[in-house]
């Protein structure tokens, strides 16, 4: 789904070097930021990435942060919870319904490896932000090479 | 890609027609999802406005309309090198025509995790009212 690599190591600042240079490309020809509007599962969704860790962020509105279900295991970052609508109604009708209200649930696999467990949730004016340090890059492991004698 | 469909579905923000409201031209703009409701007493306006702080939105009367504005102030750090992006970011705009029932003067609007209420009291002589029946002779 993210379009970038997956699998070996994965370099950010590379990665990131060439996203803007796509982006760059691509925000010169439409002069509209890259969006995908493909996204039909809720909430949608903005992933960008800082050098220390990824960032996603959802707007659901009308939430508090113990509403939200997230959970991380592996690569897949995982929010579920439920918004409800028209609690203030009672007795009321409706003249115009436009808010989404129901159950969501959404898996999102990561291209990076996180630490999981110092993932956090932050939760202001509507919008949810998901903070997930990066894994630091495994030492570059040397493999001594045997010289055969022949 | 490991995704279910709950009960819940995307709905594409709406952009405010430009062509309309051409003082919005700088920035992203769009158009709040809301709920409206009335009871005998008065009408409730509700907007989504994510990303909109409670001191960052504006309602105002103007002649026979409600204005709504609410300027993002979360949402999105300017210094995060966007991924992936299924939303835009932008401001809020919408105008919404004031029936005669309401009393203007007691209009009273609330902010709470970018979710805009206006409760719009109606006029004393719309509300509902028990007429009294006396004995007949």
């Amino acid at each position: 789904m993210v379009g970038y690599r997956r699998g070996g190591d994965w370099d950010v600042r590379s990665e990131l070097a060439r996203l803007e240079r796509d982006a760059n490309r691509r925000t010169r020809r439409t002069a509209r930021p890259v969006t995908r509007r493909g996204g039909r599962v809720f909430p949608s969704i903005i992933i960008s990435a800082t050098d220390e860790e990824l960032v996603v962020r959802a707007e659901v509105p009308g939430m508090s942060l113990e509403d939200f279900d997230i959970s991380v295991s592996g690569d897949t970052l995982t929010i579920q919870g439920s918004r409800v609508t028209g609690e203030g109604l009672d007795g009321g009708w409706y003249h115009r319904r436009e808010r989404e209200s129901g159950g969501f649930s959404r898996a999102i696999r990561l291209a990076a490896e996180v630490e999981g467990n110092r993932a956090e949730a932050t939760y202001v004016a509507g919008v949810l932000t998901v903070l997930l340090p990066l894994k630091k890059a495994a030492k570059p492991r040397e493999i001594p090479v045997k010289v055969v004698e022949g | 890609m490991s995704e279910r469909r709950e009960d819940i579905g995307v709905v594409d923000k709406r952009e405010v027609d430009t062509m309309v409201h051409q003082e919005l031209r700088s920035g992203n703009w769009f158009v709040p999802a809301a709920d409206i409701y009335e009871t005998p007493e008065q009408i409730v306006l509700v907007m989504d406005m994510p990303g909109v702080c409670f001191d960052c939105a504006h309602v105002s009367v103007v002649d026979d309309e409600l204005v709504v504005t609410g300027h993002v102030t979360h949402g999105e750090d300017q210094d995060d090198y966007v991924l992936y992006r299924e939303y835009d970011v932008g401001h809020y705009h919408r105008h919404f025509g004031l029936p005669p029932t309401i009393n203007r003067d007691k209009i009273e609007a609330s902010m709470a995790d970018g979710v805009l209420s206006v409760i719009m009291p109606k006029v004393e002589e719309f509300k509902p009212r028990r007429i009294p029946i006396t004995v007949g002779e």
